[in-house]
């Protein structure tokens, strides 16, 4: 995985955030200290939306012979395709989409069924990835979100990251309380920082290290009773209203994403179609299909996007034509199918002494990025399962439960006639 | 089931697109489906490689001979941006950039921005569209041209487009060329439903242009998934099958050879295909 | 007698020798009527041909005239084919006009355009997909395309594939619900099954099946043994494993002489429906005091 063979050469306008250092020309590549500049042109990403030969202009300071190359440590290359990759949030729906993330210019789109919700659990994540980007590096912005549908308080639900199990959490405790002489000094900084030390703490590695493949920089853990704190700021995070014509949105959109076209551009549009959000005529399908569509058109312009969404199949079910059009739109389908009352009662009884492998459902392959397109059969039904624990979105392998040994003394009583 | 690998072809020369046809003075339809699950690309990458230059390198070891500009080749998608054809049919060996008889149409960057906005003037906007295409399709000199169109079906579930006016467009596109292939997904119900009866419902137009489609077709070629379900080494189901209008009828001595194979496509686009 | 009438009619129909001024072929994805068409271009080979084209890419060299209908209002096809039968008109002979497909006419003005079409010197052959989805009719009660076309049609060709042996027919329903297309099971077929009704001037209306063999030019009235293969067709049995599965005509024979058991039980006592009759003998014993003991 030697990102040094790529030449692709990155052309964009320096950074527009106020955050980037002056002299930087390169902002998709956040500096890696005690790092020498690399040979150009081994970032994985393509040209973003200027094309070559419209560089806009560089402040004098930045037009270096050879900037400093920095990677954009939340990108990878994917492990099937090479090409460029983010996390979704969650390692296990990484590792099923078989790429280890979302490449990027792609979709993902999450069905349920049911009255639960555990795809806002993916989507939040989704987000407070981004967001947790933006926190490796000092005054380096790595990513974006936008969303669209929900108004701002979305962002008060976002999950932090995990702390580690409660063991853990209490050894952090103590060495926090032993550092204490620096704390002070922490003190002086912002909370921001402090949190990212902290974090920083808990499996992020030495950033000397020379290892390009910063691994753990590229995905983070979420639990979800833990509240993203401090909260995204406004550089973080933007939101779109829905309006009644599918135009407005995308122009926004394609705004917001041009501005910050040397970030990842995470687009997550909660509940699509979803009525307490949508009012009903963004169900005909001159406007669902045009907007959909109109997104995808976005992702393939704009390689440093990616977007996820989820659809209530109760309402619009996967025999509808509105699910099929946006089965075939977007690049990556999921179906989450918790189980039903009768399934559900034989998994707590089979693992009633081990909580921790109740799984709650099914997680069904419709489609995986690019390489359904391909052509290829990525269709798994019944394979997979979740589990919505509080540490992670868990998915694995689904077989039903064997019931357990202890179980089968009791059959010896109930066999009277 | 045999065990060999077979060549894909479809016509009794041997042939996939036929020679019979390109240099012919009539005009043939061929009908491309597929449903969730067993998307065309790798075919129609190899299709696109046979029409450029008479090869078909990963479906079909006969069609060897090189030989360049064979036909001017079109490819109108509505779904896909010309960077996905040129990046997938490197593995073909192809260097689509490189070929001055390749022509990709992109009905699909600002289809819904740009062409079609307003819903109701949207017969307009595909006129337009139309209009384009068969601009582009006459301003390259020649008459050995094959014509590609995929993701028409979009026009219709989004009711831009009724099935009587797409066909209409379609006919006058065919005349311009001398293959014209419609790719269409046909998923049931969602796509497809013979009972619709109300154009409240878009899966009505779609059924009614895919069923008059069929009706004018001289070839059919359709792509599923395996009825017994999931299997590790076979991705789904090809099978060739005459159309309604036979093709001797156009193109004398010209016939289908109708067939059934399995095919196994990998992410590194190695395709193999036996016989059912 | 009926036999030889049933193929005088159809020829008389399809060469134009017998009066039927509209003539209906309603066809299927399963069996188009492009066969059949070809059927009445070959025996009229003398009368002038008018082609209305919906959905016909390429102009069919024997039209005399060919009328490009896609996007023309229903009136303006009817004077663009009077126009033509004007100039094409042949004297005595009658003008053929062909009609490859009345589905993209709209429900309501269907009746009007074959009305208007129809004329003395004409013979209008249109054929009709019966797949299409069919949309609801605006106006409330009227009917569908099919039944009006059926009602006003002097002359009804179904055109249906001779699929009996090769395929189940619920599962050729459910493929073509779905659109697609088997293969191998007589689809589209030079040969097929066509069902004439034609209605004559006295009222009476006169139905006849036949198996139409189109490269022979053939009308035969249709046997339905004449292509079922016997029920005991070994054929599928022969190639399966390596055990001899089939049985030689000896075999077969020895087969069909044995006596199956029970067949002259069921001969004399079937007759009673299978009950049971218990017939009380001398040597049984019956208690009279026992509440449960079986009633005669």
């Amino acid at each position: 995985m030697s990102f040094r063979k790529r030449s692709e050469v990155i052309g964009g306008p320096p950074g527009v955030s106020p955050r980037t250092p002056a002299g930087v020309s390169r902002p998709l590549r956040p500096a890696v200290p005690g790092r020498g500049p690399i040979a150009p042109g081994t970032v994985p990403s393509r040209a973003p939306a200027s094309p070559a030969g419209h560089v806009p202009p560089q402040p004098p300071s930045a037009r270096r012979a050879q900037p400093p190359e920095i990677k954009n440590p939340a990108i990878r290359p994917s492990l099937i395709t090479s090409q460029p990759t983010i996390s979704t949030g969650g390692a296990d729906l990484d590792k099923i989409l078989l790429h280890q993330g979302l490449p990027l210019g792609h979709s993902l789109l999450i069905e349920e069924s049911g009255s639960t919700d555990f795809a806002s659990v993916i989507l939040r994540a989704f987000a407070s990835q981004a967001i947790i980007h933006n926190r490796i590096d000092k005054d380096q912005l790595h990513a974006h979100v936008v969303v669209i549908g929900v108004n701002p308080q979305w962002s008060n639900d976002l999950p932090g990251l995990y702390k580690g199990s409660s063991k853990e959490q209490k050894k952090a405790k103590i060495a926090a309380n032993e550092s204490k002489i620096s704390v002070s000094n922490l003190a002086n900084q912002s909370t921001r920082e402090n949190d990212m030390k902290i974090a920083w703490r808990y499996g992020l590695k030495q950033k000397v290290e020379a290892d390009a493949a910063n691994d753990t920089d590229y995905t983070h853990q979420f639990d979800i009773t833990q509240k993203l704190v401090p909260g995204p700021a406004a550089t973080d995070i933007s939101y779109i209203q829905l309006t009644p014509d599918y135009h407005t949105i995308i122009e926004r959109l394609e705004a917001i994403v041009q501005k910050y076209e040397s970030k990842v551009c995470r687009i997550v549009i909660p509940g699509l179609l979803n009525p307490s959000l949508y009012p009903p005529q963004c169900s005909s399908p001159n406007f669902i299909i045009p907007f959909v569509h109109s997104l995808r058109a976005v992702l393939r312009q704009h390689p440093n996007t990616a977007l996820i969404s989820s659809l209530p199949l109760d309402l619009y079910p996967r025999d509808s034509t509105v699910t099929g059009v946006l089965e075939s739109l977007f690049d990556g389908v999921l179906y989450l199918q918790p189980f039903n009352q009768e399934m559900s009662q034989l998994i707590e009884k089979a693992y009633k002494n081990e909580p921790s492998k109740i799984q709650q459902g099914l997680v069904n392959i419709i489609k995986l990025p690019v390489l359904s397109e391909k052509g290829l059969m990525m269709i798994r039904d019944g394979e997979y399962a979740f589990k919505n624990g509080r540490k992670k979105f868990e998915i694995e392998e689904w077989g039903i439960p064997v019931e357990d040994e202890g179980e089968e003394k009791s059959t010896t009583k109930d066999i009277e006639f | 089931m045999s065990n060999q690998q077979q060549d894909l072809i479809f016509f009794q020369d041997n042939s996939l697109l036929s020679e019979e046809i390109i240099t012919s003075e009539s005009s043939v339809l061929s009908v491309i489906s597929h449903v969730q699950g067993t998307s065309p690309s790798w075919l129609l990458n190899s299709l696109i490689e046979n029409g450029l230059n008479g090869t078909a390198t990963l479906i079909n070891n006969d069609l060897n001979k090189k030989r360049s500009n064979r036909a001017e080749v079109f490819f109108v998608s509505f779904l896909h941006s010309k960077d996905f054809y040129i990046q997938n049919c490197k593995k073909n060996g192809l260097d689509l950039g490189h070929f001055t008889n390749f022509h990709f149409i992109d009905c699909f960057t600002n289809l819904f921005t740009k062409y079609i906005k307003d819903f109701k003037e949207s017969s307009r906007g595909v006129s337009e569209i139309f209009g384009q295409i068969e601009k582009q399709v006459e301003a390259v000199g020649g008459t050995r041209k094959i014509v590609f169109i995929e993701g028409l079906e979009l026009l219709l579930l989004s009711n831009a487009g009724k099935a009587n006016d797409l066909l209409s467009h379609i006919l006058k596109l065919n005349r311009k060329c001398r293959h014209l292939l419609v790719v269409s997904a046909q998923d049931s119900p969602q796509i497809v439903k013979l009972h619709a009866n109300t154009t409240q419902d878009p899966a009505f137009e779609v059924s009614d242009f895919l069923v008059k489609l069929y009706h004018r077709s001289q070839l059919n070629i359709n792509l599923q998934p395996l009825a017994t379900g999931r299997a590790n080494d076979i991705t789904g189901s090809l099978t060739i099958s005459r159309g309604s209008v036979p093709v001797e009828s156009i193109i004398p001595g010209l016939r289908v050879v109708e067939n059934e194979y399995i095919y196994h496509v990998t992410k590194d686009a190695s395709i193999k295909l036996f016989y059912r | 007698m009926s036999v030889q009438n049933a193929t005088v009619l159809v020829s008389r129909l399809v060469s134009l020798k017998e009066a039927s001024p509209f003539v209906l072929v309603l066809d299927s994805l399963q069996q188009s009527s492009y066969y059949l068409f070809q059927e009445f271009v070959h025996r009229c080979s003398n009368n002038p041909i008018i082609y209305l084209s919906y959905e016909t890419t390429n102009r069919p060299s024997y039209a005399t005239a060919f009328v490009d209908c896609a996007g023309l209002l229903p009136r303006e096809v009817v004077a663009a084919v009077h126009k033509e039968a004007k100039s094409v008109a042949g004297g005595q002979t009658k003008t053929l006009v062909l009609i490859d497909s009345l589905n993209y006419i709209a429900n309501e003005e269907l009746t009007q355009f074959v009305s208007s079409l129809i004329q003395p010197s004409l013979t209008v052959v249109a054929s009709y997909h019966t797949n299409s989805p069919q949309l609801a009719s605006t106006i409330a009660n009227y009917p569908g395309p099919v039944s009006l076309l059926t009602y006003i049609a002097s002359s009804i060709f179904e055109v249906e594939p001779l699929t009996h042996q090769r395929i189940d027919d619920e599962l050729l329903e459910a493929k073509i619900e779905r659109l697609e297309f088997p293969i191998r099971a007589g689809l589209n077929d030079t040969r097929s099954k066509v069902t004439l009704t034609n209605r004559r001037k006295s009222g009476r209306s006169l139905i006849y099946t036949f198996t139409f063999d189109a490269s022979k030019h053939e009308f035969e009235p249709f046997k339905v043994t004449e292509d079922t293969i016997g029920p005991e067709d070994e054929s599928l049995l022969k190639d399966l494993t390596t055990f001899n599965l089939t049985t030689n005509s000896k075999q077969r024979l020895a087969r069909e002489q044995v006596e199956l058991p029970f067949m002259e039980a069921q001969e004399a006592l079937g007759s009673a429906g299978g009950a049971i009759v218990y017939e009380f003998e001398k040597d049984d014993d019956y208690d009279e005091e026992d509440p449960y003991e079986d009633p005669f």
